[in-house]
């Protein structure tokens, strides 16, 4: 008897638990109690040219299922288009796996939660609701990559085909530039390394060991075999034997010298003249050496610069570049990228490895001074706040910039002639 | 016995306390400046500046000289001038016997010179291999051995006054680019990276660095000199003409000083050197001058 009691209720609290967890459900797939029939037509109705949506090929899955209350609040919103929560974060509702933390390298816009650069909301004719297809779509915000690959005499043909081939549209926990695997692993998924084709054209260099993008440009290039469109002239007449043990070595990759000892070799006039002034720029003379700005094989900068000038003198001197980019007066040379304006990159007999010694000099050969001022400068005018200071440009100006206009270094110009015009001051 | 263990707590958790406390707290206040020699001549870009017992030293490298300074009773007095007209004096060292040792940034080099001022030979590292070695920053230790950060070996070496290598310290994997090296009293070793914005620190005896202070890209524009105080690190923060103070657990503790052309203010400053009675002298570089403040805790 005991046992029918019990067994009663249990199966009686099993039927009135299953009663609210079905009402639970059916309020989360309806939560605006819809009537049957109601999803997704009763919209339809009045929005009109959603018709020519739905004839697309690919249809978001809740539209297709007629939920648009899936993203809309069909009564009133605190987001644009009565959405039902935040545009940057609405997607990640139900796509919580299309980013992550601590990854490698993330797209931009996945970080931004701007999903709908690439992807149509609602429906497209391009597979995954993308807004258009292959590498036509990147190309429409990386336009610069466009236009050169558009215009490169030696294709990769997978970069115009789809970028996708190589790179993950949306994150990378593990490499650079959200690449899929990195060379030469990539690489060689297309790539026979076994050919002999292969060995001959890279001398018996074991290169499916390498980094196949320190001479190939991945994106295609102007010059034969996809080299950066500056090559090194040993690479270009394949003396890679100059620079590197032989190919039958148990270590064909090392240099037959260290750091700037290798380049001094053909290099000699100029490492010479570095070595000849007072101030050197350190990282020349360091382990890696010349290594540490430019490309040893090949590159799209003049130079064989391995990046863009500011992007290479920013890695070590970021406050620099931020500073710039936080002053209310730009420079224009640092604007441009053009460091090496005024600023001997590898020495000089001069403060800041300044190109000249004095910075009036400098500065008058992009200002002409004395059409904005007169105040006297030069090496007879001491500076009333130390006596071992002349007055120049940089006694008022900071030339990689201030948080004030003009790049001085006060908020007004009053604060600024008050410090040495002190009988003014207020 | 209880009460003896409640007394001991009590002393360890104030000493807990106190430590960032008196670090929080390190005050400088200004005691003058050395802008001339003793005949007269302004000092010009100078790099280095080195206290050594009762002794000054300053690399005056635009004028390509060795300044010497007696220092008693808080007060600066010129004494040698010790040209250099072939080099660029960047840092200067005083040894046991007298000789100066001066850091040459145009042969990149540690020059030997006698009481005189004369060059009698180059500092020759023995037993260290056949690897060039590139100094960009030495120091002396209390104990009197040398050491010398080696750029491009990538490694610290610890020598002894003859020169031949006690001990060899790697720099650390990663990126980044190593100005200069410190030594507080208790031995302890520190390696600074500018460009990371780190401190990495080997105990004595220890065969290698490991990180120290980490973040202080948050704090500081381009670090390029650290000097040991009692119980904290003073960091020359070049760029963004200040001092930036490092407490003993590593951590941030305040930045000191500010740019300007003015006494008591800094203009892209080279090298701090901390006096045995807390004397902070800092070679003030583009302001032509060196600065003496004193530590008041």
């Amino acid at each position: 008897m005991t046992i029918f009691k019990h067994t009663l209720v249990t199966l009686c609290l099993f039927s009135l638990l299953s009663v609210v967890f079905a009402f639970q459900a059916t309020a989360a797939d309806n939560p605006y109690n819809l009537a049957p029939g109601a999803r997704g037509k009763l919209c339809l109705d009045c929005h009109e040219g959603f018709k020519g949506t739905m004839e697309k090929k690919f249809i978001h899955t809740p539209l297709a299922e007629g939920q648009c209350t899936g993203c809309h609040n069909p009564h009133a919103a605190d987001h644009g288009k009565l959405l039902a929560a935040d545009p940057t974060q609405i997607c990640a509702s139900c796509h919580e796996d299309m980013s992550a933390a601590n990854v490698r390298s993330a797209h931009q816009v996945v970080s931004d939660g701007d999903c709908v650069t690439c992807h149509d909301p609602h429906s497209s004719d391009n597979r995954m609701n993308l807004v258009a297809s292959g590498s036509e779509l990147c190309f429409g915000c990386h336009e610069e990559l466009g236009q050169q690959v558009a215009s490169n005499k030696f294709a990769h043909s997978p970069v115009k085909q789809d970028c996708m081939t190589c790179h993950a549209p949306h994150f990378s926990a593990e490499n650079p530039a959200l690449l899929r695997s990195q060379a030469p692993e990539l690489c060689l998924d297309c790539h026979d390394s076994s050919k002999k084709t292969f060995k001959s054209q890279h001398v018996g260099y074991p290169v499916e060991t390498a980094n196949c993008s320190s001479c190939h440009n991945p994106h295609g290039s102007n010059t034969t075999a996809m080299l950066y469109d500056n090559v090194h002239q040993p690479l270009t007449s394949r003396m890679c034997k100059q620079c590197h043990e032989d190919p039958s070595s148990a270590t064909p990759f090392a240099t037959v010298k260290p750091s700037f000892e290798l380049c001094q070799g053909c290099h000699y006039e100029m490492v010479n003249d570095t070595f000849n002034k007072d101030r050197m720029h350190w990282p020349v003379v360091d382990e890696k050496g010349c290594l540490n700005c430019h490309s040893p094989h090949a590159s799209s900068e003049a130079m064989l610069m391995k990046a863009p000038q500011k992007e290479v003198c920013s890695s070590c001197h970021s406050d620099t570049i931020a500073r710039q980019a936080r002053a209310l007066t730009k420079h224009q040379p640092i604007d441009d990228g053009e460091c090496s304006s005024c600023h001997s990159p590898h020495s000089s007999d001069n403060p800041f490895i300044l190109t000249e010694k004095s910075n009036i000099n400098l500065c008058g050969q992009c200002h002409d001074w004395q059409t904005h001022s007169t105040h006297p400068i030069g090496d007879d005018v001491i500076d009333p706040r130390n006596p071992n200071l002349s007055l120049d440009c940089l006694s008022c100006h900071r030339t990689h910039g201030t948080e004030y206009k003009h790049f001085i270094y006060t908020e007004t110009i009053n604060d600024l002639c008050v410090q040495c015009h002190q009988q003014y001051r207020r | 016995m209880k009460n003896v263990l409640f007394i001991v707590l009590v002393a360890v958790l104030l000493t807990m306390v106190c430590q960032p406390a008196v670090a929080a707290q390190l005050r400088l206040r200004y005691a003058g400046s050395i802008y001339t020699d003793a005949e007269g001549g302004p000092l010009q870009h100078p790099a280095g500046v080195t206290m050594s017992g009762d002794r000054l030293l300053v690399a005056d490298s635009g004028a390509k000289r060795v300044l010497t300074f007696k220092y008693a009773a808080g007060v600066v007095t010129p004494e040698r001038v010790l040209p250099l007209p072939q080099n660029f004096p960047l840092m200067v060292e005083l040894a046991s016997n007298g000789d100066f040792y001066v850091l040459d940034g145009l042969e990149r080099q540690v020059l030997i010179l006698d009481r005189n001022g004369k060059q009698k030979a180059t500092l020759k590292v023995k037993g260290a291999g056949d690897k060039r070695v590139v100094p960009r920053s030495f120091k002396r230790t209390p104990d009197g051995q040398w050491l010398l950060l080696d750029l491009f070996s990538s490694r610290v070496l610890l020598l002894d006054e003859a020169g031949s290598l006690q001990r060899e310290l790697l720099f650390p994997d990663g990126e980044g680019f190593f100005s200069d090296v410190a030594v507080n009293p208790q031995g302890q070793l520190f390696l600074l990276d500018s460009v990371g914005g780190r401190i990495y620190r080997a105990n004595k005896g220890e065969e290698a660095f490991t990180l120290w202070s980490d973040n202080l890209k948050d704090y500081t524009n381009f670090p390029v000199s650290l000097a040991a105080t009692n119980g904290s690190l003073l960091l020359v923060d070049k760029y963004g003409s200040g001092l930036a103070v490092i407490g003993p657990d590593g951590g941030f503790s305040g930045r000191k000083l500010s740019t300007g052309w003015s006494d008591g203010q800094l203009y892209y400053p080279s090298q701090v050197s901390v006096g045995a009675e807390g004397q902070v002298f800092i070679a003030d570089t583009e302001n032509h001058r060196v600065q003496q403040f004193n530590i008041e805790e």
